[in-house]
């Protein structure tokens, strides 16, 4: 087996980049945190609109497919795409739940086959929560009825997968 | 082609812990070009809007990988922060593809991967495929940046073994005091 071969890094962005006098500190003091979060909390409109309009999307489709198993492979296509998206985001804008809730149904919804009434009504389940804390504006990790609703889906998913 | 430094930019011969970076020391996010690849818009928008607030001027979005690499071939691009779920090549491969392959315009890329793929594995598969930094969505400012000013501020070093290439895996410096036993 040759040997590995250590390559020095590369200088040049940190000495173009870092100095002692414009820019943001390397070690930033929270009232600097503070003025970068803002963009966060400017953009929580459209987050909370973007969601609902998944949700709604969801919704429909999931309908749909409850009348047309046909297109349950395709909503859980859909499904996956909009947890994905909700819980990669839910966190940032101070929504964990959302995180979580969807974390759940992003993994149930990539380990569907066909369709059963049970795990589709678990899918509803996961669907409606998440309406829940976005019509609520649940933010934070709420309290015990949330810790239990969480533990409710795991139970469920670990039942019925 | 690939792309060393020159002997001249050399790593100090000092450990990563003593050559740190001043206290006092500041980034200047205008002289960096950024490429942010995410087909989520939203998402896309909030990391857009973050280096703006941190003074980036020169900020590249692109919703899929074959944009992306065309940016990277172009030579417009100093740090890349990608999604794993991205097509037609995943955020994986798009970091395989910019490590790996001969013709990449730049095998040293710093590449951050940002995504909601946050569980171990995925850790575990991007660190071994040759992710500079990262970080698992959803994500805080505080850790977004500290993750930027790791791949601006310090550099790693790079490692070339057979089944390896991207930056070295061990994040600290620790003086070997006992014997060398490899083997030549």
């Amino acid at each position: 087996m040759a040997k590995a071969q250590i390559i020095p890094p590369s200088m040049e962005l940190r000495r173009r980049a870092v100095n002692s006098k414009k820019g943001f500190s390397i070690n930033p003091q929270p009232e600097e945190l503070k003025k970068i979060e803002t963009v966060v909390h400017q953009s929580s409109d459209k987050f909370i609109a973007s969601v609902a309009a998944a949700l709604r999307a969801l919704r429909e489709a999931l309908a749909s497919a409850e009348k047309d198993p046909a297109r349950w492979e395709g909503l859980m296509v859909d499904i996956r795409r909009h947890a994905f998206d909700i819980k990669g985001l839910g966190g940032t804008f101070d929504y964990p739940l959302l995180t979580e809730i969807a974390r759940s149904l992003h993994a149930v919804a990539g380990r569907m086959g066909d369709a059963n009434p049970k795990q589709m009504a678990i899918i509803r389940c996961h669907i409606d929560a998440l309406y829940v804390v976005l019509a609520q504006r649940i933010q934070g990790s709420g309290g015990k009825l949330e810790s239990e609703l969480l533990e409710a889906f795991r139970l469920a998913v670990a039942k019925n997968w | 082609m690939f792309i060393y430094p020159p002997a001249s930019e050399a790593w100090p011969s000092k450990n990563v812990e003593e050559c740190g970076v001043g206290l006092s020391e500041k980034i200047d996010f205008s002289q960096i070009r950024f490429l942010i690849v995410d087909p989520n818009p939203l998402s896309t928008e909030l990391l857009y809007d973050i280096l703006r607030m941190l003074g980036a001027i020169a900020i590249r979005k692109v919703a899929d990988s074959n944009k992306a690499l065309a940016v990277i071939k172009a030579g417009e691009v100093d740090v890349m922060i990608t999604e794993w779920i991205v097509e037609p090549l995943s955020g994986i491969e798009l970091i395989d593809t910019v490590r790996n392959t001969m013709h990449s315009p730049n095998r040293m890329l710093p590449i951050i991967m940002l995504t909601a793929n946050s569980e171990p594995e995925y850790v575990i598969e991007a660190r071994d495929r040759g992710v500079t930094e990262f970080l698992a969505k959803p994500f805080t400012v505080d850790a977004l940046y500290r993750r930027l000013v790791s791949v601006i501020a310090r550099p790693r070093p790079f490692v070339n073994a057979d089944e390896y290439f991207g930056p070295d895996r061990r994040r600290r410096q620790v003086p070997h005091r006992g014997q060398n036993r490899r083997a030549d």
